[in-house]
């Protein structure tokens, strides 16, 4: 093996979380992030790299996901591998809705995209799962139909609250 | 502390949603009403996406194109396509063997064919990733009612279903049959694990026309009278194969075109993953095609009215949905066209057959688990599996035996009543 493939594995970056925590972390792992990434290429590398939509314990939580996602030391990652990430992830983003809205925001911001495509759709089955009321709480969104417009919405489409 | 979304992510994360749910969220707020839209088949807006567009799919699904040959009217012509781009499949699997035109493709499902020749009364699964025969299964049993059905040359059934049960894990076969010859129909249904037919208690009673027009669905198969509905009056059979019971559903109230129009059809078909109609009303100078989906299938209510569009007038038949909502579409000369209702664009697919033949059947080949590659088990009870003659009991089996004694009992009950 080359001698500079070796060095990157030793490499090491620090990320600042908006609150001013730093993590250090495996560049090889943080390059799961498209942005990482490419400020890395643009040689952000020396210093510290600042993440500045994401709070400390969110940063944390991705850090948590970089690691199980960085790309095996050792080649392809076999079927086994594949299937316990998957057992992992779900696990993964098994968190309270505030948590789990954080972390879509945060892949979103980061471009990961497994992560992103992870989150999505974790939140897709929660929606399935709940009514409008509790939608709007999880979203934070105001309801801004008047009650009769909301009842007369509701007659319409009566079958598909059954 | 609360987290907003930004619109985008809203809009990603609601994509993933069924039309059930996105049309519940309309009552979340304003926006996501608009959001949300209308299913109107036209606009870009969510419940459309959700609606009409397919995952990239499977490069193992199919198409099939199958038709009486023009030149030569003894026999069926087919072709496979693939699902994504309708290009003759690549991998193309075995060829059908010769069969006269009396074959019916049944339905399609988990990577087996089932064809009915109708003539003949008998049914044949086809696995066509491994083997270009057909399997003949077990001929119906007449239960004893009467005299032995004589057999090759009675319509011994009136209409044939199948499909997968995915709770079982069977692939199961239906057929309905006028026992009494009073034109309400009573069910026998197979199942390729137990290797037999038996018996189905029928919880609704119904008539259908002799070899009716059908439609299948994951899990469900559907029977239905296309036109004025002398048997059917606006009604669909619904079988299901893991619940194994049968359920009528409503045709969407159409009455408002009929008002105008004279003569039109309807066609069951699957639009992405929902039971879909079409109906086509036809007029000396003008033709007219009005698209309904079933957005919650076994709920009348949310037939839901997508478009109603002019059509040129060589097209002549519809024949099922493509990926995106375009429509398959037969014209007069007996070729399948692919016209997209939007557009108003068609593309000529280079295959063409008797004009009332042609059908187009959605395949996938994904071997199923637990069926080991290729191979269609033989029936494994061999009373029912006889085929030279119709047989009344069957002893192999558990539930074979509890269901003819339970047949036995009930007439020799009839008899005693008599």
């Amino acid at each position: 093996m080359s001698s500079t493939l070796c060095c990157s594995f030793a490499k090491n970056v620090t990320l600042r979380s908006s609150d001013g925590q730093t993590f250090e972390v495996e560049e090889a792992a943080a390059q799961v992030s498209q942005t990482i990434k490419r400020m890395i290429e643009d040689g952000c590398t020396g210093s510290v790299i600042p993440v500045p939509n994401l709070t400390g314990p969110v940063l944390a939580l991705v850090i948590e996901y970089f690691k199980k996602h960085s790309p095996p030391s050792d080649g392809c990652p076999t079927a086994l591998l594949e299937m316990e990430i998957k057992d992992w992830d779900a696990k993964f983003v098994a968190v309270d809705n505030d948590t789990l809205l954080d972390l879509t925001l945060a892949a979103h911001y980061l471009e990961i995209q497994g992560l992103l495509d992870l989150t999505c759709h974790r939140v897709a089955d929660i929606l399935n799962d709940n009514s409008v009321e509790k939608i709007r709480e999880i979203f934070h969104i105001k309801n801004d139909f008047t009650p009769e417009e909301e009842a007369e919405e509701r007659s319409k489409i009566q079958w598909a609250f059954e | 502390m609360a987290t907003y979304l930004p619109e985008e992510m809203v809009v990603k994360i609601l994509s993933l949603l069924p039309p059930k749910s996105l049309i519940r969220f309309k009552c979340v707020s304003k926006r996501w009403h608009a959001l949300i839209g209308n299913p109107d088949f036209l606009s870009k807006n969510l419940l459309n996406h959700s609606i009409l567009t397919q995952n990239p799919c499977d490069p193992r699904r199919l198409t099939l194109f199958i038709a009486t040959d023009i030149s030569d009217p003894r026999k069926l012509i087919h072709s496979f396509r693939s699902y994504d781009s309708l290009s003759c499949a690549s991998q193309t699997p075995l060829n059908l063997p010769p069969v006269p035109p009396s074959f019916n493709v049944v339905a399609s499902c988990n990577g087996l064919l089932c064809l009915w020749d109708v003539i003949r009364s008998d049914l044949y699964l086809w696995n066509p990733a491994t083997s270009s025969e057909l399997k003949a299964l077990p001929a119906v049993p007449s239960r004893g009612r009467g005299e032995p059905r004589p057999a090759r040359y009675d319509p011994g059934f009136y209409n044939v279903g199948f499909g997968f049960d995915s709770v079982s894990n069977d692939f199961k076969a239906v057929a309905l049959v006028d026992e009494d010859d009073d034109g309400w129909l009573e069910a026998e249904m197979y199942s390729l694990k137990s290797g037999c037919w038996r018996p189905l208690d029928m919880s609704v009673n119904f008539q259908l026309p002799l070899v009716s027009q059908s439609a299948a669905l994951d899990g469900v198969f559907l029977w239905y009278d296309d036109g004025d509905g002398e048997y059917m009056d606006q009604r669909i059979v619904a079988f299901d194969f893991s619940e194994e019971e049968f359920e009528m559903m409503m045709f969407p109230d159409a009455s408002f075109l009929c008002d105008y129009y004279y003569q039109y059809t309807r066609t069951l078909t699957k639009l992405k993953g929902s039971l879909a109609m079409v109906v086509f009303l036809q007029e000396v100078e003008f033709m007219y095609l009005d698209v309904w989906v079933m957005l919650e299938f076994g709920v009348s209510e949310s037939w839901t009215r997508l478009l109603g569009i002019e059509l040129p007038l060589h097209l002549e038949r519809p024949l099922g949905f493509w990926k995106n909502g375009e429509l398959f579409m037969q014209d007069i000369e007996g070729q399948v066209v692919l016209y997209d209702l939007l557009a108003d664009t068609e593309t000529n697919l280079q295959f063409e057959g008797y004009r009332r033949t042609i059908k187009v059947v959605d395949c996938n080949f994904v071997q199923f688990e637990g069926m080991e590659s290729g191979v269609i088990p033989t029936p494994s009870c061999s009373s029912c599996s006889s085929r030279l003659h119709y047989t009344t009991d069957c002893n192999n089996h558990e539930d074979c035996r509890r269901k003819q004694q339970e047949i036995d009992r009930k007439l020799e009950e009839k008899e005693v009543d008599d």
